[in-house]
């Protein structure tokens, strides 16, 4: 069955983020605050990084369960780090962490534990920032993600297959969708490439996550991207229904105005949970 | 009466020892035993762990969680006040820090066998001849498991192999992080005799246990015969490599009632 490899250190699982970084950032969005677009990108990658760093950490540090990528097209298309890390398309996390650009400080509100709420303040690194120049080359960076991920499967043919996640606005200047076919065609032994589309619309729509139809969108933007996105599988299917979302067997790695966070949740870390491992002893 | 104790622990494989984060205790003297299994993906869990077993170990009777009017956030209090001063907050890597102050976690289960006749008394614990009572308190997926000649009595907290899942209700060492855990703690008791054998074990085998309850097999009789660690390491590796359990830490912890009259406080006591 497919999507069950174990991510470890040994076997690391791979995340490509590409992030729309062109002129067309250069808005308010859906944001409350009305950030640009290009902010809330930023903030977003910046938000995902920081969650797999602490996903992976342990006491006596981070352990290297994922290579990660970041590749921004605006511009250019290429590595949206910084310094060393630029140089190469994809590096084991641990590269990343002290990597980044500064450390900010913000507050966080959670429970005091006797019903009220309190503040805690938390460090937030920076590794983007936010960029908003040129056209929206979307196909070239599929084409550079296609390139990237070739290279990594040929080294790890049995991982969890990588998961790309495109940030973007919803424009482009060419027609991406036979570079996307081509690069959800990839697969490591246990499964394809999975292509997640997370679209920041310019305009005030509901937010989606995960549909199984594109009539759910109100843009033509959107349901580009819905088409171009890959079909959840089982596994993470059931993933995304244990950790709440309502999903189906058509449902797609798609989301529009939401919180992207989430996804960086799974797959797990480690070994499948137990119950999966009674579906699977049960059906062989 | 008396009781006897084994434990058992290995590591999840790909794991060194350090990375270790289950913990057990027992004590033969007060009769108790406890479990726990901290939270891969929260820092500082092991040692967490270790503190929620030793804090239910020695604990005094009436403050123990085992109470159903004692309020879990006071027995917490003292060792999450210790969690959090042995943390060295100085040296910490921004990560660390980071997860350190949203608290470890550990699911947790604790065990007290009591005299039937002595139950409401100062001196219960103390083993002597005849029945027992026995008493649990669990939050989270590490289970017990209560067998008499080979039969299951009881499995709690979990009693179907489908409950398992990766987000089990688990105590931190943070009080604003245990509002949902303690709406989740759950209390059992039961009569308990000569020869009846207690099993603690964190998630892996416990789920891989009553797998084998549910197809009519009885996975004690191989754990009870086991001689030692390297045999327990053997059975944990098949199981790992036929993908029959999960690769996680695992701890097993055996409690039998053993026949036997009590001479004294030092000198029936025995492993």
């Amino acid at each position: 069955m497919p999507y069950l490899a174990e991510i470890r250190q040994e076997t690391p699982g791979c995340f490509l983020f590409l992030v729309d970084q062109s002129g067309s950032m250069d808005d308010s969005s859906n944001a409350p605050n009305w950030h640009r677009r290009a902010e809330s990108v930023a903030d977003a990658i910046n938000q995902c990084l920081c969650k797999l760093v602490l996903k992976c950490a342990k006491s006596d540090g981070v352990r290297n369960y994922y290579h990660v990528g970041v590749i921004g097209y605006g511009l250019s298309v290429g590595s949206a780090f910084s310094g060393s890390l630029s140089e190469r398309p994809l590096v084991p996390l641990v590269e990343i962490v002290d990597s980044f650009l500064r450390m900010d400080r913000r507050t966080k509100k959670v429970s005091d534990g006797e019903g009220g709420i309190m503040e805690l303040e938390v460090k937030v690194p920076v590794w983007l920032d936010p960029v908003a120049r040129g056209d929206a080359r979307l196909n070239e960076a599929l084409i550079v993600a296609y390139r990237i991920l070739k290279e990594w499967i040929a080294r790890n043919k049995t991982s969890y297959p990588p998961i790309v996640v495109n940030l973007t606005g919803g424009e482009t200047d060419s027609d991406p969708s036979v570079a996307a076919q081509a690069l959800t065609g990839l697969a490591t032994a246990d499964g394809n490439v999975l292509l997640c589309n997370w679209y920041f619309p310019d305009t005030i729509v509901p937010p989606v996550i995960f549909p199984d139809s594109e009539s759910a969108l109100l843009t033509e933007q959107g349901r580009r991207l819905f088409r171009m996105s890959s079909v959840l599988p089982q596994e993470l299917c059931d993933a995304a229904i244990y950790e709440g979302f309502v999903v189906n067997s058509q449902s797609r790695a798609f989301a529009s105005n939401a919180d992207l966070i989430r996804l960086v949740e799974f797959p797990q870390i480690g070994a499948r949970p137990a119950d999966w491992f009674n579906r699977i002893t049960r059906k062989s | 009466m008396m009781l006897k104790a084994r434990q058992f622990s290995l590591p999840k494989d790909g794991n060194s020892l350090d990375e270790y984060e289950d913990a057990c205790s027992f004590s033969i003297a007060s009769c108790r035993a406890a479990i726990a299994d901290g939270a891969t993906e929260s820092s500082f869990s092991g040692q967490w762990a270790q503190s929620l077993v030793e804090h239910f170990i020695s604990g005094e009777e009436e403050n123990s969680p085992i109470q159903e009017q004692l309020e879990l956030r006071h027995w917490l209090a003292p060792i999450q006040k210790v969690w959090m001063e042995n943390i060295p907050w100085q040296s910490l890597e921004w990560y660390t820090e980071h997860k350190a102050r949203l608290g470890a976690f550990a699911a947790f289960l604790g065990l007290q066998i009591t005299n039937k006749d002595q139950a409401d008394s100062k001196d219960a614990g103390k083993p002597v001849l005849g029945d027992c009572v026995w008493s649990a308190v669990a939050c989270g997926d590490s289970c017990l498991f209560h067998v008499r000649c080979g039969e299951l009595l009881c499995a709690f907290p979990i009693r179907n192999s489908s409950e398992f899942g990766n987000s089990p209700s688990l105590l931190s060492s943070v009080s604003a992080a245990n509002e949902r855990a303690f709406t989740k703690v759950v209390r059992e008791h039961g009569e308990c005799r000569m020869g009846d054998l207690f099993l603690l074990a964190t998630d892996a085998l416990s789920c891989w246990i009553l797998n084998e309850c549910e197809t009519g097999k009885s996975p004690w009789e191989a754990m009870n015969t086991l001689s030692g660690q390297e045999e327990f390491y053997t059975l944990v590796d098949n199981l790992r490599q036929t993908h029959r359990m999960k690769n996680d830490d695992v701890t097993l912890l055996i409690i039998e009632l053993a026949g036997g009259q009590y001479r004294s406080h030092s000198g029936c006591e025995s492993l």
